[in-house]
């Protein structure tokens, strides 16, 4: 067996189940990473839903819009002027009444200063110039930009950091300050929506599709393929519209200025195409490319993750170079992927950098020849050649528009694929009131998504002021059934009924308010005792936690920590023993006074002293509630109401300990034998 | 539950937006000032090293594991440099290539070279402090042969003969020899220096520069005075473009059809160059690209191993995610350190030219230029202080956001049960809000900074641009006329060229200074980025290895526990003055309430920590004298926490055992009785287990973690309580299996030592020797028999109560 990263389980990627939680069919397979082929349909589909992000933000962005407008059109309408004013009627003293290549509305100027002396057409042009640097950080032959860009790594998670924040002004000074801010914030907020929308849609996945997504793919995609929706929305709504105008009103003005000369403009225009069409012939590699970084990147982390988060286990197990190799691997890989990646763009930047350097030198030859002939002035050289840098740049990005976007379908596609999975579905219409009597269960069966039959035909009953144990070896089916009570699985066949409502029928809240579940492994917060206690019930009274916690017999070790019920917690929570996680937990449980609680194995750590205590406060609990106990331990299960014993998935036997003692043959009776026998 | 709308409107539409009082840092916080930033980028250099050094290629022997010497060592030398340098600085002049003559400019080239000679005699002849001194003489003269040969002087046998001189020496460093005293005499060894890419990769650069730099001055010259104007073509240029007739006595205008085949060539010129380029340019960035993630690579894997070796102390106060956050970004910031700091150099160097060059056509303007710096100082005094605090707060916040989203994913279950999806996701959202207001006040500020700046510098700009404007129109002579001529220009009156040219001079050297002001911006956040990567690194581990400490080999007599105290904070000692002995063969039961150091017992075996006093020996000899990574080899453990990883079953049985043959696997899932469930799982033995093993019932992992540490088969084995979550007669046969193992199987296999922490009755009845722990001492140890022999024993009084169910059955058996 070969660890290798391509293999498709490692990816983070469930198999292709025969039956689902009610999905659709293709909906496990969406999420493989392998499947790097995307159509143009897809593609198109990915870019547009992506772009429908912003009816949320629309006035925002129509005033990036206009701003960004404004800050591309000055540049390139007024400032090539002042600068030819000073070359042809300062440096080279030609006066100013021979004037000639300018546009219409720099003709008022220009006749204002008719009978200027050079020397004071220069100081004109010298007030005009701090004023244009106070405004907007612009002066002929100068010009500043605001972008605030921090180093970055060679991989796809570091550079998304300059991304998510990604803001841009054409002019500097006072506008620019203020369109620069406008624009991260609005890049901000769309990463934000989308970023915390897709955090809750994972959350809210059913708990069977939850067990297959690897932590550290959910963090990558949250956190480094969210922001790709950036240039997407900027891409096809912003160049278009930025480009085609600006294209257009500088053509106008170089018409204006220069009639007799169009071939520039004809020039920049057959530079789209010519791009466009070199462009496309990237788009398939440059989005296959792009989602393998990915891949690889989500691997990464979550090996890093899983290995961070069991550090206890690696740490005694020795797999500390098991581990530094397993990360080495996957790292390597996601950087060689993201070289390949990174190839591709370089390639395609040559590629068509040389297309625009050939285009560039005919028109230079076109210009030269007309300055050659007398037809022009070296002023007008410069004048032209801002114009055609001008143009080409609009013309560069409209080409490279759709190419430019495949990379960010990559992204987003994974984003997407997760966001679409098929919430938890709340079928539930009705609230449920205050449970007062039971569960019950009607031929219940459940079927793993993978086909394992894990229970058949189960008929229990369970009722308010019983304390019920769940009772049989180990995998026979007692956690799947526990589970069955507050819909983490939804049975597959037969009906589970709280109070004689199907719990298909209510509303998930209304039901888990009133179900408390004491989970096997135990989970902490890396926050105080007191917040892991009364995580259920925030407001709860430090008299209430202090209750509890005596109740799962762990407020004397609570109280000889220095820092008492304010202890924080780190993420190993090296400093607890796992008895004494157990009965954090509990108590975390016990605190939500729910009217069904459900311990799975609560009692498996703790010693017979604790455990003793504890099951003779549940019987006091258990007057006005319904107590579920999964264990394997004889004192706690013989103290319980009634047993429902439980062996392949069915129930074998139900009744009080004496019950089923008293049963010659029975399987209960067997293996309490077993355990006590002494021998 | 949050819709897009309010998700959308979270952030304010302008303005910094709000960050918690605790998790902000004001100014006055700040720790760092120029020189510890400074120590902080450099002290990326061990990660930066290997690729600059590179390794040693011995023929005969292959290529070096570690790092090669900066300059000699292990006896080899280069005294043949010194020799060879000498003499190729000398054939250059002696054959006439380049003239023989110490006439103004060639001065200037032959006393850089002679100095290369000196400096390279120190570094091949002697070591220590002086060859450093020679190292650093060979790199500056070098540079200064370079430029000397590239602008100052014109043609192009000049700048061939400087590189034939830096080639010769850097050849010393690269081949060095040493003569071998072997037995069978002496002979001669080469090694060769390979790998050093930042030195190959900078050399390509300098090259490509070098070659665009001069072909952009040519072509600056041809277009703006020969093809705009129809100024007369000088000498040089005309020679140059092979068209020498053109320039040929002739103080006249070219002519229109001369100036046409001029555009041409200009044509050619540029498009062949950018064609000659082009693979370079691909291949150039690429090639950093390949660099940069080896060193990037390197630094992560140092931080993962420091990582997973500190102890559970610091991880127990410390977020997964933030550890994320710091191997994933933080450490990122690598990459830039080399690239930022030579960009920031060439900047100096670049403005120091700017403002030289300027100087030479009017002193006023240089000086103008050169007080540039002043505000420059002034204003980065203010700003890199706040860069520094907002950075900090801006890498914890987006780490916070991380550990949110892994701790929130790593409890999903309690999250659902508990219907806290909602408070969740709201503390989700502000972490996130929080982080994206941290990152925006950075960039802001940077924002600011840089507009300032501009502002200040093009008001100088301004200036300048006018003065030289008025010159031009007046038709001003240059001030050091002399020396411009020289280098092949036609700056010797203000003319539109030269307006253009210097200019651009004083253009260039105003970006520079916004271009440091920002370059020094940007290292204050990768410093931070690096200070969080070194605050891992800097953490000593608490369990290392001693000096002189030997491997762990085999385990002969016994396991000694001799009054060990330990306590993971001051005053709240977890165990209290254990002493045991446990001998191979046989099966150590450890019992007690809980909490009462059992595990940490273990935890101790593993020195996963060191005790306070007393100690723990195995066959006499201190855990601290052997090493830490053999102990744990020897030591398999099944821990109370099944912790799986997202592999197949088999490779999580063979997570720290990858040689284990199938055989062994198969032996090991034998002894956890889980022959059966395997079987029967979709794809068997090759089942893929998701994340925390999830899908498999407690149970099931408790198994599995019992087969990966039987599967190690190491001498002594401990499993924390192995059996809880099993079923009485699974548990029963998974204790039998054990102790027929642990017994040596055959006859062959030593015998194996067996700790077991449990509660459980019949799990206890099959040791050989039971400790009964409570608060931190044992307070009983013996066999079952013994122990219940005792009155009032505390063993006794734990066995009657989980056996009194028994009793109780029995009673009601009989009525």
């Amino acid at each position: 067996m070969s660890d290798s990263v391509v293999d498709p389980h490692v990816n983070g990627t469930p198999r292709p189940r025969p039956t689902g939680d009610g999905d659709h069919p293709d909906s496990a397979v969406s999420l493989l990473d392998l499947n790097t082929e995307i159509d143009y349909r897809e593609s198109a589909r990915i870019i547009l839903r992506s772009a429908a992000y912003i009816r949320y933000f629309f006035w925002r962005f129509t005033a990036k819009l206009v701003t960004t407008w404004i800050a591309r059109a000055i540049p390139l309408i007024i400032l090539p002027w002042p600068a030819k004013m000073l070359i042809d009627h300062v440096v080279l003293s030609r006066p100013i009444e021979d004037a000639s290549g300018y546009p219409w509305f720099m003709w008022p100027v220009i006749e204002a200063l008719y009978g200027s002396t050079p020397s004071e057409i220069l100081l004109w042009l010298a007030a005009f110039g701090v004023t244009l640097v106070i405004l907007i950080g612009a002066y002929p032959g100068m010009k500043d930009s605001v972008e605030a860009g921090l180093a970055q790594g060679e991989d796809l998670a570091s550079q998304t950091e300059n991304a998510m924040h990604g803001a841009h002004s054409n002019l500097g000074a006072l506008y620019g300050y203020m369109e620069f801010k406008l624009n991260m914030r609005l890049t901000q907020a769309l990463n934000h929506t989308l970023r915390s929308e897709l955090y809750s849609r994972i959350m809210s996945l059913s708990m069977t599709r939850l067990e297959d997504q690897r932590i550290g793919d959910s963090i990558y995609r949250i956190l480094y393929d969210t922001p790709q929706v950036n240039e997407i929305f900027y891409q096809i709504i912003h160049t278009p519209l930025m480009t085609i105008t600006l294209f257009a009103v500088a053509t106008h003005t170089m018409l204006s200025a220069y009639p007799e000369s169009p071939e520039i403009v004809f020039a920049a225009l057959a530079i789209i195409p010519t791009w466009a069409f070199a462009g496309s012939l990237f788009s398939q590699v440059v989005r296959r490319r792009g989602q393998a970084a990915r891949a690889a990147g989500s691997t990464t982390t979550s090996t890093i993750e899983e290995g961070m988060d069991n550090v206890l286990a690696v740490q005694s197990l020795g797999g500390n170079e098991k581990e530094k190799g397993r990360f080495g691997k996957d790292s390597g890989e996601s950087f060689r992927k993201h070289r390949a990646y990174g190839l591709i763009w370089m390639i395609i930047f040559q590629v068509s950098d040389f297309i625009g350097a050939v285009i560039q030198t005919f028109v230079f030859l076109y210009v030269c020849y007309l300055v050659i002939d007398g037809a022009m002035t070296p002023g007008d050289f410069g004048a032209l050649f801002a114009f055609w840098y001008g143009l080409r740049g609009p013309a560069f990005e409209l080409s490279w528009i759709w190419i430019r976007m495949q990379d960010n379908v990559a992204g987003m596609r994974r984003v997407f694929a997760l966001m679409d999975l098929p919430p938890e579905a709340d079928t539930g219409t009705t609230a449920l009131p205050r449970i007062s009597s039971g569960i019950s269960m009607d031929g219940v069966g459940f079927v793993y998504p993978d086909g394992r039959r894990a229970l058949r035909d189960v008929n229990i009953e369970a009722n308010v002021g019983e304390i019920v144990a769940f009772v049989g070896p180990t995998g026979s089916g007692k956690t799947t059934l526990a589970y069955l009570i507050p819909r983490f699985h939804e049975a597959s066949e037969g009906e589970v009924r709280i109070d004689g409502h199907n719990v298909e029928d209510l509303t998930i809240d209304s039901m888990r308010d009133q179900i408390t579940y004491v989970f096997q492994e135990t989970q902490l917060f890396s926050d105080s005792i007191l917040d892991n206690i009364s995580y259920g019930k925030p407001d709860a009274t430090r008299e209430e936690v202090e209750r509890v916690a005596r109740i799962a017999g762990v407020h004397d070790f609570i109280s000889t920590l220095p820092d008492g019920y304010d202890t924080k917690l780190g993420t190993s929570n090296s400093k607890l023993s796992v008895g004494q996680k157990q009965r954090i937990s509990i108590a975390r449980g016990l605190l939500r006074e729910s009217r069904i609680l459900i311990l799975d194995e609560p009692t498996s750590a703790l010693d017979p002293e604790t455990e003793e205590y504890l099951v003779q406060s549940l019987h006091e609990a258990a007057k006005d509630r319904l107590v579920i106990i999964i264990a394997h331990r004889l004192s706690t299960i013989a103290q319980a109401d009634k047993i429902i014993f439980l062996e392949d998935g069915h129930v074998q036997e139900q009744g009080t300990h004496v019950q089923l003692m008293a049963r010659e043959d029975g399987y209960y009776r067997a293996f309490v034998d077993l355990q006590t026998r002494v021998t | 539950m949050t819709t897009n709308l309010e998700r959308s409107r979270a952030l304010p539409m302008f303005g910094d937006g709000y960050i918690p009082p605790e998790r902000d840092l004001s100014v006055d916080e700040d720790e760092s000032g120029f020189q510890q930033v400074l120590l902080l980028l450099l002290r990326s250099w061990p990660y930066i090293r290997p690729q600059f050094l590179g390794r040693w290629f011995v023929p005969g022997k292959g290529v070096e594991d570690r790092v090669a010497d900066y300059v000699t060592g292990d006896g080899f030398q280069f005294t043949y440099a010194p020799i060879l340098v000498a003499l190729v600085a000398i054939v250059g002049p002696a054959t006439g290539y380049v003239p023989a003559s110490l006439a103004f400019p060639l001065n200037l080239l032959y006393i850089p070279v002679l100095a290369m000679v000196l400096f390279i005699s120190m570094m091949a002849f002697t070591t220590g402090r002086s060859q450093v001194v020679g190292t650093v003489g060979v790199v500056l003269a070098g540079i200064g042969v370079n430029v000397v040969a590239s602008f100052a002087i014109e043609g192009f046998p000049d700048s061939i003969y400087a590189a034939a001189v830096t080639l010769a020496c850097i050849m010393g460093w690269m081949v060095q020899f040493r003569i071998f005293e072997g037995d069978s005499g002496s002979r001669i060894e080469y090694r060769i220096r390979i790998g050093t890419h930042l030195v190959y990769f900078y050399a390509i650069n300098f090259t490509q520069r070098f070659i665009g730099l001069a072909l952009g001055l040519i072509l600056a010259d041809l277009l703006n005075q020969n093809i705009l104007q129809n100024d007369p073509i000088a000498p040089g240029l005309a020679s140059l473009l092979g068209v020498p007739e053109w320039a040929q006595g002739s103080i006249e205008a070219l002519s229109t059809d001369q100036r046409h085949e001029l555009a041409w060539i200009y044509v050619y010129l540029a498009l062949g160059s950018h064609l000659i380029q082009l693979p370079l340019r691909i291949i150039n960035p690429y090639y950093n690209m390949w660099i940069m993630q080896r060193i990037n690579q390197d630094l992560r894997l140092a931080l993962v191993e420091r990582w997973h070796s500190l102890s559970l102390n610091y991880h127990s106060d410390h977020r997964t995610g933030d550890s994320i956050f710091r191997i994933y970004q933080d450490s990122a910031q690598v990459t830039a350190v080399i690239g930022s700091l030579i960009g920031l150099t060439l900047g100096c160097m670049s403005y120091l030219t700017c403002v030289f060059l300027v100087t030479l056509l009017d002193p006023l303007l240089g000086l103008m230029a050169a007080t540039l710096v002043v505000p420059a100082v002034l204003w980065s005094r203010w700003a890199m202080p706040r860069m520094r605090t907002k950075s900090l707060v801006y890498r914890a916040a987006a780490s916070d956001v991380t550990s949110t989203i892994q701790e929130s994913f790593g409890a999903i279950k309690l999250i659902k049960a508990f219907g806290t999806a909602g408070r969740t996701e709201t503390r989700f959202n502000s972490d996130s809000v929080i982080a994206f207001n941290a990152a925006y006040r950075v960039r802001i500020l940077i924002a600011l900074v840089s507009i300032v700046m501009f502002t200040i510098v093009a008001a100088f700009f301004i200036g300048s641009e006018f003065m030289m404007a008025l010159w031009a129109h007046r038709d001003e002579p240059t001030f050091a006329t002399e020396f411009i001529g020289l280098v092949g220009v036609s700056f010797v009156v203000w003319n539109l060229a030269c307006f253009n040219w210097t200019r651009d001079q004083y253009r260039e050297a105003s970006t520079d200074v916004r271009y440091i002001l920002r370059g020094w911006m940007t290292a204050q956040d990768m410093a931070m980025g690096l200070s969080r990567v070194f605050d891992i690194l800097d953490i000593e581990p608490d369990v290392q290895d001693r000096e002189g400490a030997v491997p762990f080999e085999r385990f002969r007599r016994d396991v000694r526990f001799d009054d060990v105290t330990f306590a993971y904070e001051a005053g709240r000692p977890v165990l209290n003055g254990a002493s045991f002995t446990a001998k191979p063969g046989t099966i150590t039961a450890i019992i007690g309430p809980t909490g009462s150091g059992k595990s940490t017992l273990m935890a101790l075996l593993l020195r996963l920590f060191d005790p306070q006093s007393g100690s723990v020996t195995i066959d006499g000899r201190d855990l601290r004298d052997y090493l830490v990574s053999t102990l744990r080899n020897n030591i398999a453990i099944a821990l109370q926490e099944n912790v799986l990883f997202a592999l197949s079953v088999r490779d999580n049985i063979r997570y720290v055992a990858p040689n284990a043959t199938d055989e062994q696997v198969h032996m090991a899932i034998h002894v956890a009785a889980m022959e059966e469930y395997v079987a029967a799982l979709p794809m068997g033995i090759d089942t893929m287990l998701s994340d925390r093993g999830g899908k498999l019932s407690t149970g099931q992992r408790q198994r599995l973690s019992i087969a990966r540490a039987v599967v190690r088969d190491t001498p002594i084995l401990v499993l924390d309580e192995p059996t809880a979550a099993l079923d009485a007669a699974t548990e029963h046969q998974v204790m039998m299996n054990l102790a027929e193992w642990a017994r040596g199987r055959g006859t062959d296999a030593d015998e194996k030592a067996i700790f077991v922490i449990t509660h459980r009755i019949s799990t206890i009845r099959q040791a050989d020797n039971i400790l009964y722990l409570d608060q931190g001492r044992i307070i009983e140890e013996g066999g079952h028999d013994s122990l219940m022999e005792i009155e009032d024993g505390r063993y006794r009084s734990f066995v009657m109560a989980e056996s009194n169910l028994r009793t109780a059955t029995e009673d009601t058996d009989d009525e």
